[in-house]
């Protein structure tokens, strides 16, 4: 009876991906106590990949044995190495770790796709009513008039609202981070720049002219 | 040329109909030759309030449809004889209006009337739609409450985009407010939105504003346009509505809460 070929099957598995933002030893271990500390079963053995794309300098073959340690120490399993940097890949290799490929997303961060110009600008010169949706396609938003509750405007730039802002407003609808969403009277059932949002409860009670733009993964509104 | 002036709301139980009887009466009443079409179709409600629904032979549906001509469908009023009602059907159901129908009827309308008021369906679907189209302009009845508020910014938008005006890139249809069942002993309470909140809420100029009155029940059951209750501050207020209609400016009365005396007090207000 001949032996069963080996199988075998590729299948997705969730990681832990924790990034080394320093080698020294002790504020590394105190990193990875205090974030397990949080939640210990979450960590219970999992699959962990070290991300180096942080660090200038990789760390010699027995201070990467350290690290290791304190990982397992911690009861995770580390077992890759990923980094933006692909010369990473070979070190992963001499040091018997699997080598992941970064993910697309973090790859593109580490060159920004030139920011839009927005050179146009679409006007609205009538309220936008309750049920309407306008969508500034490549360009700016201006609206000169209010916009209502229960209704939209959506711009891949930036929205100027002359009058009150009651409705939802989404800047940046393709990603622009720098995008900004500026009204008269801020009422807004909600708030998006690039895909981050704020909604009517967590915006405040404060109303006024307002500017609001992404000041890291939080939108900022600033009263005036 | 005549005027067609869709009388509209988005939310039900307004004061559509009483407003579209009022109107109509005033106009009538100042003149203008004019008729009121009721475009609820299924539900009998502008006939009763005009006090003609005994009379009601045809309908508009049976002249959409061929069946009548207008003048067979058409009620004379009895109160005012420059005053027309073209009454809804109450076996049909909305889709019976068709664009093309309601067109040809209000193309032939327009021959004789200085003024054609429809009285719109509540809703936003295909009835309220029909009756808004070929509009003019619109009176937008509200009540100082959010839900009936929000609607009528709804409708507003509605009349921007669907309009055959709005579809033509003609003159926009002509907004206007009214303001009905107004309170303003509850306004002062905070229990409903005071004319401020709704204007900016809404940001269209401001026709009229009707106190909330026993008068506008009484007319409406013995089938009397409320505007014919000269007594009454609800009559009182259509009129200065319909003035304001045709031209004439005329201030706001009934906004203020009155300071009850202490007579008043005593022996009832």
């Amino acid at each position: 009876m001949t032996q069963a070929p080996l199988k075998i099957r590729s299948r997705l598995t969730a990681s832990h991906q924790i990034a080394l933002t320093t080698i020294e030893l002790d504020p590394f271990e105190a990193l990875i106590k205090n974030t397990i500390e949080k939640a210990p079963s979450l960590f219970h053995y999992a699959p962990t990949v070290l991300d180096s794309s942080a660090l200038e300098e990789l760390p010699d073959s027995d201070r990467l044995q350290a690290l290791i340690g304190i990982c397992r120490q911690y009861r995770l399993v580390p077992f890759a190495l990923t980094s933006n940097n692909s010369a990473h890949q070979d070190y992963a290799y001499q040091h018997q770790l699997a080598w992941i490929e970064p993910r697309a997303r973090s790859a593109a961060k580490d060159e920004p796709k030139p920011a839009l110009a927005m050179t146009k600008t679409e006007v609205i010169n009538t309220p936008v009513r309750s049920g309407q949706q306008v969508y500034a396609k490549d360009a700016n938003l201006l609206i000169t008039r209010q916009v209502s509750a229960g209704a939209e405007v959506i711009a891949d730039g930036n929205i100027q609202i002359l009058g009150a802002l009651r409705g939802k407003a989404i800047a940046g609808a393709q990603g622009a981070e720098h995008c900004e969403i500026i009204c008269n009277q801020m009422d807004a059932e909600l708030l998006s720049i690039a895909g981050t949002y704020l909604v009517q409860e967590d915006i405040g009670t404060a109303n006024g002219p307002a500017r609001c733009w992404l000041n890291g993964d939080q939108i900022q509104v600033d009263y005036f | 040329m005549a005027t067609i002036i869709v009388v509209t709301s988005g939310k039900g139980g307004v004061g559509k109909t009483t407003t579209s009887a009022a109107i109509s009466m005033g106009l009538a009443k100042a003149g203008h030759k004019t008729v009121v079409i009721d475009f609820d179709i299924g539900l009998r409600n502008l006939d009763i309030i005009m006090n003609c629904e005994r009379r009601v032979v045809y309908d508009f549906v049976n002249v959409i449809q061929g069946d009548a001509s207008l003048n067979q469908a058409l009620i004379k009023d009895k109160r005012c004889d420059d005053l027309f009602i073209l009454p809804a059907s109450q076996t049909r159901d909305k889709e019976a209006l068709t664009k093309d129908g309601v067109q040809a009827v209000l193309e032939q309308l327009k021959q004789d009337f200085e003024y054609i008021i429809c009285d719109s369906p509540a809703g936003i679907e295909h009835g309220a739609q029909m009756a808004l189209y070929f509009a003019d302009m619109a009176i937008v009845v509200t009540n100082p409450e959010v839900s009936s508020v929000r609607d009528s910014d709804r409708i507003l938008g509605i009349l921007q985009s669907k309009s055959y005006r709005a579809e033509q890139n003609l003159e926009p249809v002509k907004e206007q407010l009214l303001i009905a069942r107004f309170n303003p002993e509850r306004v002062e309470k905070g229990e409903m939105l005071s004319i401020d909140d709704i204007e900016d809420i809404l940001a269209i100029p401001l026709l009229g504003i009707i106190p909330e009155s026993q008068s506008v029940l009484n007319a409406s059951n013995n089938g009397i346009p409320v505007i014919l209750d000269e007594k009454s501050d609800a009559g009182q207020a259509y009129q200065d509505t319909v003035a304001r209609l045709l031209g004439e400016e005329r201030p706001h009365r009934f906004i203020e809460a009155n300071k009850k005396g202490i007579l008043k007090r005593v022996f009832g207000g």
